[in-house]
């Protein structure tokens, strides 16, 4: 049926027609998808995203967004398109005029991943892993602002953590904040001392040209000589061969 | 980890939700459809 209001409304410019299979594997979805010979774009929910967004549990709903991406109309539970009321409604909306279903104010919502993690943060504010987690969202979308100030968060509940010192001193770097990076690589250093990679991004500010355009391996070396390095099993097996650590000869794989 | 989302009300923009292709060629794009009507629809072959 579905099909077939595509094809009848395929030639309309201002109009799409999407259907979202909400399955845990694409097999069965797939099978059904081909068998229908569909040829308008159908997406496989496996995690169940869009009835988290219309706040149902069960299928089959049906929904439309305006041409600004409102949500303009829903048929939540059992919307049967094979129904002629249904189908008659799902014309409507296509053709008609939308105000007369809503015209309310819209508003901007956040994506999807970071208001997932704020909703599970109203439940467990203080739970660190899931505040990096919204960290390194924000940090995926840009908002890097937003983002130093969730790693500074992370580090309240969980100082040592050292991929938040990382990213905070990452961000400054973008942010031409080269003095602020490096000290906040150095706070992570001061609580994980044995973090090599925070060492090196400190080298790769203080001293580019031993990174670029060629990375010298034996400056590396004679930097970990001369700052010392608690525990020689934490550093990378080339720099440990370099530094004579005979033990990792025995070690199949560099890391 | 979507258990508390707030349900979207008729007016509210929708959010950039991205999702595979049944198919598995590709992804649908909720915004790409911006400037047209979109209708969704949801089923299960289960």
């Amino acid at each position: 049926m579905w099909q077939r209001f595509h094809e009848r409304h395929a030639d309309k410019p201002g109009f799409a027609l999407v259907g979202v299979a909400i399955d845990a594997l694409p097999d069965g979805a797939r099978a059904f998808t081909e068998q229908s010979g569909c040829t308008f774009p159908m997406a496989l929910d496996s995690r169940n995203l869009l009835n988290a967004v219309l706040g149902v549990k069960t299928v089959t709903n049906a929904f439309l967004l305006d041409e600004e991406g409102r949500l303009r109309w829903q048929h939540l539970h059992g919307f049967r398109v094979a129904r002629p009321e249904m189908l008659a409604m799902a014309e409507r909306v296509v053709e008609g005029d939308l105000e007369e279903f809503v015209a309310s104010p819209g508003v901007v919502q956040e994506s999807l991943e970071v208001e997932s993690l704020r909703a599970e943060l109203a439940d467990r504010p203080d739970d660190a892993d899931y505040v990096l987690m919204l960290a390194e969202a924000l940090g995926r979308e840009g908002r890097d602002e937003e983002a130093l100030q969730t790693y500074a968060r992370v580090l309240e509940l969980r100082p040592a953590d050292s991929t938040a010192h990382y990213a905070t001193g990452s961000l400054l770097l973008a942010a031409g904040r080269t003095d602020d990076a490096v000290a906040a690589w150095q706070r992570g250093l001061e609580v994980d001392p044995m973090n090599f990679t925070l060492r090196k991004q400190i080298w790769m500010v203080q001293f580019p040209d031993r990174f670029y355009p060629e990375i010298d391996m034996a400056f590396q070396v004679e930097q970990i000589k001369k700052e010392g390095f608690p525990d020689l099993s934490k550093l990378p097996i080339s720099i440990r061969r370099e530094l004579g650590d005979h033990a990792v000869d025995d070690l199949a794989i560099d890391v | 980890m979507a258990k508390q989302m707030r349900a979207r009300e008729l007016g509210d923009v929708f959010p950039p939700i991205k999702l595979p292709s049944v198919t598995g060629d590709g992804e649908v794009d909720f915004t790409s459809f911006r400037g047209r009507r979109l209708l969704v629809f949801s089923w299960s072959s289960w």
